[in-house]
């Protein structure tokens, strides 16, 4: 056999045993437990940071924002208002806009007013996906989890449970807050959701402000 | 001076009305995940060389892959590509650097792989490699690299909830981090360790960074750091 070729085929075999065997790469297995922090999380109140525009629509918006598509689930109504005469108001409250994994969610709590009567709170729920925003139809724990918690508080809760601080005007939520946060001051939704379920009653002062 | 002092306003109105825009985060949640985790002691002499030619080539669906990813890319979309998030995330590099990568020695320039832990992050596959880095001309230098399965690639990423696990697996010995996360050690003074750490529900990871801490704060524990810590590593 030709020498030159028997150094090519060295150097081939070489280089074939040079790849990795990446399927061989697989470890024992163990159970983990940790707190997932989100990298992302913004709270916003329409009534308090915004114009008093933002917290009041009567007409359709763009629906390259999350405000746009939750006024195209109402564009009939929407489009029946005239200008000197409005039947239908989408009251914004607030949202949360969060990084959930590989996606940015934005949950968003309003009402709907026809002529004078006003609905329950609801919940709309937007997902962006690159750079659009659409509806989101589905739902898993931590969104559920979310959309109760928006429900049941306000913003300024929230905040009152986040802050470091204690303000002597939040007693109750003063006394809750660490059955909620992790040593860093992190808010556990879970827990959350627990204590303002089962706190109802001493939170609900707190919601009318 | 007048026109200097309009365009400084403008540029710090544009910058101010942009933040406005970028609504920065305002608060911190999280949320309680269990999953499996498993730890791979990769042999002596495992390497991820810059075996790649092209991005498309490098089709990372093997962590590891993307060890071999990042060593090869030779210009900034590939750079990109390796990095979840794309641009807006990925670290920029000089052309310099690409002018490194094109003329270095694969041989001499390269990854040591150590150890690897695999689990799922919100339904995500992660995982956090220990690697030294070979560098002709600089001294060995111990890394950790965060990486999640999305779109049917691992992409390198960082995640606030690992940030304190990447560095514990950088540090710790492959044979301490082994008997911590799958409680088989024989050493009576690392299954301790593992003991203190775990739950029901398994590793608690709060606990070992509360334990990893320890060795360091209030004061430096040199007898763990030298039982536990891999010499090697900064």
């Amino acid at each position: 056999m030709n020498i030159r070729f028997i150094i090519v085929l060295l150097f081939l075999s070489h280089s074939l045993f040079s790849q990795l065997d990446y399927e061989k790469f697989m470890g024992q297995k163990g159970k983990i437990s940790f707190n997932k922090e989100y990298s992302y999380a913004n709270l916003y109140d329409y009534k308090i940071n915004a114009s008093k525009e933002d917290s009041l629509i009567t007409g359709k918006l763009s629906s390259s924002i999350p405000e746009g598509l939750l006024t195209d689930e109402y564009i009939a109504d929407l489009l029946n208002n005239k200008q000197d005469s409005i039947s239908f108001e989408i009251l914004m409250n607030s949202r949360l806009l969060i990084d959930i994994n590989t996606e940015r969610i934005c949950l968003i709590k309003y009402k709907t007013r026809s002529n004078t009567t006003a609905s329950e709170d609801k919940i709309f729920k937007a997902v962006r996906t690159g750079t659009n925003w659409r509806k989101l139809t589905d739902s898993n724990n931590e969104i559920q989890l979310l959309e109760q918690i928006l429900l049941d508080t306000n913003v300024n809760m929230l905040f009152q449970f986040y802050n470091y601080r204690d303000d002597p005007d939040y007693p109750d939520i003063n006394r809750l807050k660490p059955e909620i946060k992790d040593d860093k001051g992190v808010i556990n939704i879970k827990k959350l959701a627990e204590v303002i379920s089962n706190n109802k009653a001493a939170l609900s002062k707190y919601k009318q402000e | 001076m007048k026109k200097i002092k309009f365009i400084c306003l403008i540029a710090f109105l544009v910058s101010v009305i942009g933040n406005a825009q970028e609504e920065d985060a305002n608060i911190i949640f999280s949320y309680p995940e269990e999953s499996e985790i498993s730890f791979f002691q990769y042999p002596e002499r495992t390497f991820a060389k810059a075996i790649y030619k092209s991005q498309a080539e490098a089709t990372n669906v093997y962590p590891e892959q993307l060890l071999e990813s990042i060593i090869s890319a030779t210009n900034q979309e590939w750079v990109n590509y390796n990095t979840l998030g794309g641009a807006e995330k990925a670290s920029q590099k000089k052309q310099s650097h690409f002018d490194k990568i094109m003329t270095m020695d694969k041989d001499k320039n390269y990854f040591e792989l150590a150890h690897k832990l695999t689990f799922d992050v919100g339904g995500v596959p992660t995982a956090i490699i220990k690697f030294f880095t070979y560098f002709e001309g600089t001294d060995v230098l111990s890394g950790a690299a965060v990486m999640q399965f999305v779109d049917g690639r691992w992409q390198k990423t960082s995640h606030p909830s690992l940030s304190t696990l990447s560095i514990i697996v950088m540090r710790m010995k492959s044979e301490v981090l082994e008997g911590i996360v799958l409680q088989n050690s024989d050493d009576p003074n690392i299954m301790a360790i593992a003991e203190r750490v775990s739950t029901e529900a398994g590793l608690d990871l709060s606990l070992l960074e509360e334990e990893f801490g320890s060795w360091y704060s209030p004061e430096i524990d040199e007898t763990k750091i030298e039982l536990y810590k891999d010499p090697k590593t900064w």
